[in-house]
C-alpha cells in the first residue's frame, strides 16, 4: 500500500489533530492557571488580557485551561469509546459472518433493535435513567457504536470464509480461534481502523452534546460542551465564553474526519473515470 | 405493490417489539425500585403500592412486560408529575412544533444539498468541487448547538434580525388545524402570523439544515459520479447528447436511489438533532419536553418522550422504504 503523504487532508488533519494533542499533553506548560482555579475579580476578561490567553469565564476561570481540560476528557472519552466498541463490535461481527446459522440470527436482531433507536437518544436514555458518571457515559455511548464494526466486519467475513486459504487452514484441522486469529481478524483491521477514525468523530460530538444538554460527566470536571452550556447565557456579553469550545469541539472532529477521508481515499481501490 | 407495503409494515413488528423491550429493559434494569423511580421523592408509600400495582410491578417479569406493552398500545404511559397531566397527551401538544421543525429543515437541507452535490459532481476535481467538499466536510464537524449558538450571536444580536427562542411572539396564537404554526396561520388567513413564525423558525430550522447539508451533498456527490460510470453513459456521451439531457435522462434517475437512502439514514441525525437544537432554541417541542423531564427526573414523561422519538424514527423509516418503491421501478411487482 503506497501512501500519498503529500495529501492536504492528510497533512490538514494531522496538523490539527497533532495540535490538540499536544495541547491535551502539554498544555499545563503554557498556562499558569487550573481548570477550576476561581476568582470572581477577574471574571468575564477578554481574550489576551490579564495574562489570560483565551480569556476568562463568569467565575473568572482561566479558559485556556479549562479548553484543555476539555480536551483531555473529549479525548479520552472518545478513544475508550472507538476501543471498546471497535473490539466487541469487530468480534461479533466476524464471528456473525464466519459461524452464519443461529448466532448470525441473534445478533442481526440485537443490530436491529439497537439501530432502531435515533443515534443520541439512546444515550439521553441511558443517562436518565442510569444516572451520570464517566462509566456510564461510556456505555451510553459505546451502545450503538459497536453496530457500523460489526456490519463491516461480517459483510467481510462472509466473503472471506470461503476463500481458498481459509477453507484450506479448517480442512487442515485449524479451530474457530486459530482460523479468526490468524486468517479473519487481520484482514479486518484496515477498515476498522477506517470506521473507528470517523467513529472517533463522531463520538467526541455525542459526548459533546451529552455534556451540553447536562447529561455528560459530573459538572466539575471542565468539558467543552458544558462551558459552551455554561456561556451561553453570556453570549452578548462575553462571546468566547461559547465560542472557544466550540472551536476546540470543531478542530478536533474535522481533523478526524479529513484523516478518515485521507485513510479511505488510500484503501480505495474504485478509481472513477471523469467522462462528464 | 400492496403486497411489498403490508410486508414491511409486518416485518416492522418485530422491531417495535424489540424496541419496547429494551425501554421496558431501561426502566427495570435503572439502579432503585421502578415504583419510586416513577414518582416523585416525597411521594407516600401508598402512592408508591399504587404505582406498584397499576405498573403490575408485583407481577412476575414477563407479565409487566405484557402490562408494559398493553399500557403503550392504548396510549397510556401514567401521569407526569411535573405537569400533572397524562404523558401521551403532554406529548400531542407538543409533537406538532417538532414535526414542523424538522419538516422545514430537511426540506431546505434537500433543496441546497442535492443540487450542491451534483455541481460538485459534474465540476469533478475542479475548484467549485473543493469548495463543496470544503463546506461539506465542516457541516459535518461542527457541532449543532455551537453553530446555532452562533447564528444566534450574528443573526439576533448583532444584526437583530431573527428573534432566538420560541415558536411565536408572547401573546400571539391562531387556531390549530394542521398544528403546523406556518400552515394554520395561512389557513386562518392571516399573512403577519405567517410570516412571523417564518421568523421564528429561521434560525432553528437552519442549525438543523446546516448539520445535514454535509453528509448529502457528499452522497449526491457519490452517487452522481456513480452513475455516471454506467455504460450507458458512456453510449450517450459517445453518440453526442447534450449534456444536460444526459445529467436528467440517465444521471439523476440512478442516482437517486443512494439519495433518498442517505435521507433515509439521515433522519436519524435529523431526530438526534433536534432534541439539541430544540433546547438551544427553547422551541416547544418534544426536545424539550424531554430535556426538562429529564433535568426533574419525570421518569414516565421520560419514557414516553424516548418511546415516541423511536417510534416516530420507525414510522419514518417505514414511510422511506414505501418510497424506494414508487422511485425504483425494479422494486415494483416483486415480492421483496
Amino acid at each position: 500500500m503506497k501512501f500519498d503523504f503529500l495529501n492536504l487532508k492528510f497533512i490538514i488533519g494531522a496538523f490539527l489533530l497533532g495540535f490538540v494533542l499536544f495541547l491535551a499533553l502539554f498544555g499545563n506548560l503554557i498556562t499558569p492557571f487550573t481548570a477550576n482555579k476561581q476568582s470572581l475579580m477577574d471574571s468575564l476578561l477578554p481574550p489576551l488580557s490579564g495574562g489570560h490567553i483565551l480569556g476568562t469565564d463568569h467565575l473568572g476561570r482561566d479558559i485556556l485551561a479549562r479548553m484543555i481540560s476539555g480536551a483531555r476528557v473529549s479525548l479520552a472519552i472518545a478513544a475508550s469509546v472507538v476501543v471498546i466498541s471497535g473490539v466487541v463490535g469487530v468480534i461479533v461481527g466476524a464471528l456473525s459472518g464466519y459461524l452464519r446459522g443461529t448466532w448470525d440470527l441473534v445478533t442481526q436482531k440485537i443490530v436491529e433493535s439497537f439501530w432502531a433507536f435515533p443515534p443520541i437518544l439512546l444515550a439521553i436514555a441511558i443517562l436518565a435513567f442510569f444516572g451520570q458518571s464517566l462509566t456510564n457515559v461510556i456505555l451510553a455511548l459505546t451502545i450503538q457504536r459497536w453496530i457500523p464494526y460489526s456490519r463491516m466486519s461480517r459483510a467481510q467475513a462472509m466473503v472471506l470464509r470461503s476463500l481458498a486459504y481459509v477453507e484450506s487452514s479448517r480442512v487442515m484441522g485449524g479451530g474457530l480461534a486459530w482460523v479468526m486469529r490468524r486468517h479473519i481478524l487481520p484482514n479486518l483491521m484496515a477498515s476498522a481502523i477506517i470506521v473507528g477514525t470517523f467513529s472517533m468523530a463522531t463520538a467526541i460530538l455525542a459526548e459533546a452534546s451529552l455534556s451540553f444538554l447536562g447529561l455528560g460527566v459530573p459538572p466539575q470536571i471542565a468539558t467543552w460542551g458544558g462551558m459552551l452550556a455554561e456561556g451561553r447565557s453570556y453570549i452578548t456579553r462575553a462571546w468566547w465564553l461559547a465560542v472557544m469550545p466550540g472551536v476546540g469541539i470543531f478542530i478536533t472532529v474535522l481533523s478526524l474526519n479529513l484523516l478518515g477521508d485521507w485513510l479511505r481515499d488510500q484503501y480505495d481501490p474504485k478509481k472513477t473515470l471523469n467522462l462528464i | 405493490m400492496l403486497h411489498l407495503i403490508t410486508t414491511r409494515l409486518l416485518g416492522a413488528i418485530p422491531v417495535l417489539l424489540l424496541v419496547t423491550m429494551a425501554i421496558f429493559g431501561l426502566l427495570r434494569l435503572a439502579p432503585g425500585d421502578a415504583a419510586e423511580l416513577l414518582l416523585p421523592d416525597d411521594a407516600t408509600e401508598e402512592q408508591i403500592a399504587e404505582t406498584r400495582e397499576a405498573w403490575g410491578l408485583d407481577r412476575p417479569i414477563w407479565a409487566q412486560y405484557g402490562q408494559f406493552i398493553g399500557n403503550l398500545a392504548r396510549f397510556d404511559l401514567g401521569e407526569s408529575y411535573r405537569y400533572r397531566a397524562p404523558v401521551f397527551e403532554l406529548i400531542g401538544e407538543r409533537l406538532p412544533a417538532t414535526l414542523e421543525l424538522s419538516f422545514y429543515a430537511l426540506v431546505m437541507a434537500i433543496v441546497i444539498a442535492v443540487p450542491l452535490g451534483m455541481i460538485a459532481a459534474l465540476n469533478k476535481g475542479k475548484i467549485i468541487d473543493a469548495i463543496v467538499s470544503v463546506i461539506s466536510i465542516s457541516g459535518v464537524s461542527a457541532p449543532s448547538f455551537w453553530v446555532g449558538i452562533l447564528l444566534v450571536l450574528f443573526f439576533s444580536g448583532y444584526l437583530n434580525l431573527f428573534p432566538s427562542s420560541g415558536r411565536l411572539p408572547y401573546g400571539v396564537s391562531v387556531p390549530s388545524v394542521t398544528g403546523f404554526v406556518t400552515f394554520d396561520a395561512l389557513i386562518a388567513g392571516s399573512f403577519d402570523t405567517f410570516l412571523q413564525a417564518l421568523k421564528y423558525l429561521a434560525l432553528p430550522a437552519l442549525t438543523l439544515t446546516l448539520a445535514m447539508i454535509g453528509i448529502i451533498s457528499r452522497i449526491t456527490r457519490a452517487a452522481v459520479i456513480d452513475a455516471g460510470q454506467e455504460e450507458h453513459v458512456f453510449t450517450a456521451v459517445a453518440k453526442g447528447m447534450k449534456r444536460g439531457t444526459i445529467v436528467r435522462r440517465h444521471l439523476m434517475p440512478n442516482a437517486a436511489i443512494p439519495i433518498v437512502t442517505i435521507i433515509g439514514l439521515e433522519l436519524g441525525a435529523l431526530i438526534s438533532g433536534s432534541i439539541i437544537v430544540e433546547v438551544v432554541f427553547s422551541w416547544p417541542g418534544i426536545g424539550t419536553l424531554l430535556f426538562q423531564a429529564i433535568s426533574v427526573r419525570d421518569m414516565p414523561l421520560t419514557t414516553g418522550a424516548v418511546a415516541s422519538y423511536t417510534i416516530l424514527f420507525i414510522a419514518l423509516n417505514l414511510l422511506i422504504d414505501i418510497f424506494y418503491v414508487l422511485i425504483d421501478p425494479r422494486l415494483r411487482g416483486h415480492k421483496a
